[in-house]
C-alpha cells in the first residue's frame, strides 16, 4: 500500500515537473528577449553618446546585462578583441550559434539578432540610431507576441502536466 | 645602436615571418583572414620594404616596395599572368575597413571625413568611395572601394646625418625647411630631427629643449588614442589632428615650446602662424613640397620666407638613388652649400 502510494505520488510530481519545464520555455523567452532589448539599449548609450569602440562596448554591456545573457557579449568582446581577421557579422554569428542551445529563444528571434550585426558599427551615428531603434522595434514584437504565447500555452502546459499525471494514475489504480 | 637593433630583431622574431614583412603584426590585423596568408608566404626580398598595400574593389592586389608596383598570386609570390593574381572583391574591402575602424566606424566619423584613418602603429590607411554632401562639406564616405595601407617607417638615427647643421649652440637650433617630392622621407627625417631635439645629444653636446609638434594629419607622430606611437623625443607635445596655424598659436600660448615642427605648410594663415611663432621668439622646422628651391620659390607665400631670411637652413631630400637621400642642405645667411656629396641613409638595409 505505502509503495503504491509513492508510486503515484513519483508519478504526478514528474509529469507536474514535465509540463511546468515546457512552460518555463515560454516565460524564459519572454525574460530573454526582455533583456537583449535592455543589453541593446545600453550598447545604443556606449555608441551614441560615449563613442566607446565596439569590443569595449561590448564587454561593458556584459558586464551590466543580466547572467542569463552577459556571457554572450562577453563572448563576442573576446572574439572582436583577438583580432581574428572575421567581419562583424561572422564573429556575432559565430557566437550566437556556438551557443545557440543556452538561449529560450524561437527561430525568429534569433535571426532578427544575427541580422542586427550586418549594420552593427558600419556607418555613422545617424545610421547607428535608426539601426537599434529598427532592431528593438523588431524584438519588441517578438516579446509582445511571446508573452501572448506563454499566457496562452505556458498555463496550458502547466496544467496539461498535472492532468496527465492524474489520469496516468486514474488509468493504474 | 646596437641594443636597438636587438630588440627589434627580437620583436621581428615573436611576429613570424608574415609580421616581418609587414615591419609588424599591427597591419597583418587590420587584414581579412584571406589576405593574410598571402603576405605569410612573400619572398625575402619584400621583407621589411612594403611601403603601400592597396586594395581596389574587382582589380588585383599590389603591393609597393622601393616605388615599384607588384601583384601577388594566392601562394604570394609575384606574377604579371592575371588570371593568376589575386582579385580583391567587395567582401574583402568591407572586411578589411572593419577591422581598420575596429568595428567603430562611428567613432571614427572625424577621420573618414578626412579620408584616413591613422592606426596602431601610426600606419595610415587611406578611403576611397562615394561621398555624401551636406552642406558643402563632405558628411561621410560610404560604398568604400579602395583602401591604400600606407606603412609608416620609422627610421631612427636617419637625422643624425644632418642634425649638426640644425643645431646652434647647446640648446638651440636654426629656423630649417625641409624640401622634397612627395614620398622621399619628408615626414621620416622630420620626425627623427624632432626626436634628435627634443631628447638632446651627446655626440653634438646639445642639451634637449622642448618641442611642440602640430600633427594635421597624425603622421609625424602617429598618434593613436591620442598616444603617440612613434618616438618623437622626451620633451615633446604633439597636438594631434589639429589644422596648423591655430596649433602653432594655441601651443605657443599653452606649451611655451622652444621650437615648433609641423608639416607641409604653404596656406595663408600657416605662413601668418609662423611669423607669430618666430615674433615670440620659438624656432620651427617644417617641410614643404618640391624638388629644388627654385620650384618652392615659385609660390608667392613661401617665397616671402626665404626672401625675408627667416629660413636660415633648407634641405633638399631626393629618392635617387634612394628614399631619404640628402641632396643638398643650404645655409640661407651665408647662401653656400654645406654638404658636397649626397648623404645617403646608411641605415637602410638596418633590421632586415
Amino acid at each position: 500500500m505505502v509503495l503504491k502510494i509513492i508510486i503515484v505520488i513519483a508519478l504526478l510530481l514528474s509529469s507536474w515537473a514535465i509540463g511546468y519545464l515546457v512552460a518555463l520555455r515560454y516565460s524564459l523567452r519572454v525574460k530573454q528577449l526582455g533583456y537583449f532589448i535592455g543589453a541593446l539599449n545600453s550598447l545604443e548609450t556606449d555608441i551614441l553618446y560615449y563613442s566607446t569602440p565596439l569590443p569595449v562596448a561590448m564587454k561593458k554591456v556584459a558586464g551590466r546585462s543580466h547572467k542569463s545573457i552577459s556571457w554572450i557579449f562577453d563572448d563576442a568582446w573576446k572574439k572582436l578583441s583577438e583580432r581574428t581577421g572575421l567581419n562583424i557579422e561572422e564573429t556575432w554569428r559565430m557566437t550566437i550559434e556556438e551557443n545557440i542551445d543556452y538561449l529560450s529563444l524561437s527561430k525568429d528571434d534569433i535571426e532578427i539578432i544575427i541580422d542586427f550585426s550586418k549594420e552593427l558599427g558600419v556607418g555613422n551615428k545617424e545610421t547607428q540610431k535608426k539601426h537599434f531603434k529598427y532592431t528593438q522595434e523588431l524584438l519588441m514584437e517578438q516579446k509582445i507576441e511571446a508573452s501572448n504565447e506563454k499566457d496562452k500555452n505556458g498555463r496550458m502546459f502547466n496544467r496539461l502536466g498535472v492532468l496527465l499525471g492524474l489520469a496516468m494514475v486514474i488509468i493504474l489504480i | 645602436m646596437e641594443n636597438t637593433k636587438d630588440k627589434r630583431l627580437k620583436v621581428y622574431k615573436s611576429y613570424g615571418r608574415e609580421g616581418r614583412a609587414l615591419n609588424g603584426k599591427e597591419i597583418l590585423e587590420i587584414l581579412p583572414i584571406r589576405l593574410r596568408q598571402i603576405f605569410s608566404n612573400l619572398p625575402n626580398r619584400f621583407i621589411g620594404d612594403i611601403e603601400e598595400i592597396r586594395l581596389r574593389v574587382n582589380n588585383p592586389l599590389i603591393i609597393n616596395c622601393q616605388g615599384e608596383d607588384f601583384f601577388l598570386t594566392e601562394k604570394g609570390r609575384t606574377s604579371k599572368v592575371k588570371h593568376e593574381v589575386i582579385e580583391i572583391n567587395r567582401d574583402d574591402i568591407k572586411t578589411c575597413f572593419q577591422l581598420v575602424t575596429d568595428y567603430s566606424a562611428y567613432a571614427l566619423e572625424e577621420e573618414i571625413r578626412n579620408g584616413f584613418i591613422t592606426i596602431k602603429g601610426g600606419h595610415r590607411v587611406g578611403i576611397s568611395g562615394k561621398t555624401i554632401i551636406e552642406s558643402n562639406r563632405v558628411k561621410t564616405i560610404k560604398n568604400i572601394s579602395g583602401l591604400n595601407i600606407r606603412i609608416s617607417k620609422e627610421k631612427i638615427g636617419c637625422g643624425e646625418k644632418v642634425i649638426k647643421h640644425i643645431l646652434k649652440g647647446s640648446d638651440s637650433i636654426h629656423n630649417t625647411l625641409i624640401v622634397s617630392p612627395p614620398g622621399c622621407g619628408k615626414t621620416t627625417i622630420l620626425r627623427d630631427i624632432i626626436r634628435l631635439i627634443s631628447s638632446g645629444s651627446n655626440k653634438y653636446n646639445f642639451k634637449g629643449i622642448n618641442v611642440s609638434v602640430v600633427d594635421e594629419r597624425s603622421e609625424i607622430a602617429g598618434c593613436y588614442d591620442g598616444i603617440p606611437q612613434k618616438d618623437v623625443g622626451i620633451r615633446t607635445d604633439v597636438l594631434d589632428g589639429c589644422p596648423k596655424a591655430e596649433g602653432m598659436l594655441m601651443l605657443i600660448r599653452s606649451m611655451s615650446p622652444r621650437v615648433i615642427a609641423t608639416d607641409e605648410i604653404g596656406r595663408d594663415e600657416d605662413i601668418y602662424a609662423l611669423q607669430e611663432a618666430m615674433n615670440a621668439g620659438v624656432k620651427f622646422i617644417t617641410t614643404v613640397h618640391g624638388d629644388s628651391i627654385e620650384e618652392v620659390s615659385r609660390r608667392n607665400r613661401i617665397n616671402s620666407l626665404i626672401e625675408s631670411k627667416v629660413f636660415k637652413r633648407i634641405i633638399i631630400l631626393t629618392n635617387k638613388p634612394k628614399v631619404g637621400t640628402v641632396k643638398e642642405i643650404i645655409d640661407l645667411s651665408g647662401n653656400s652649400t654645406l654638404n658636397d656629396e649626397l648623404l645617403l641613409d646608411r641605415r637602410d638595409d638596418y633590421g632586415t
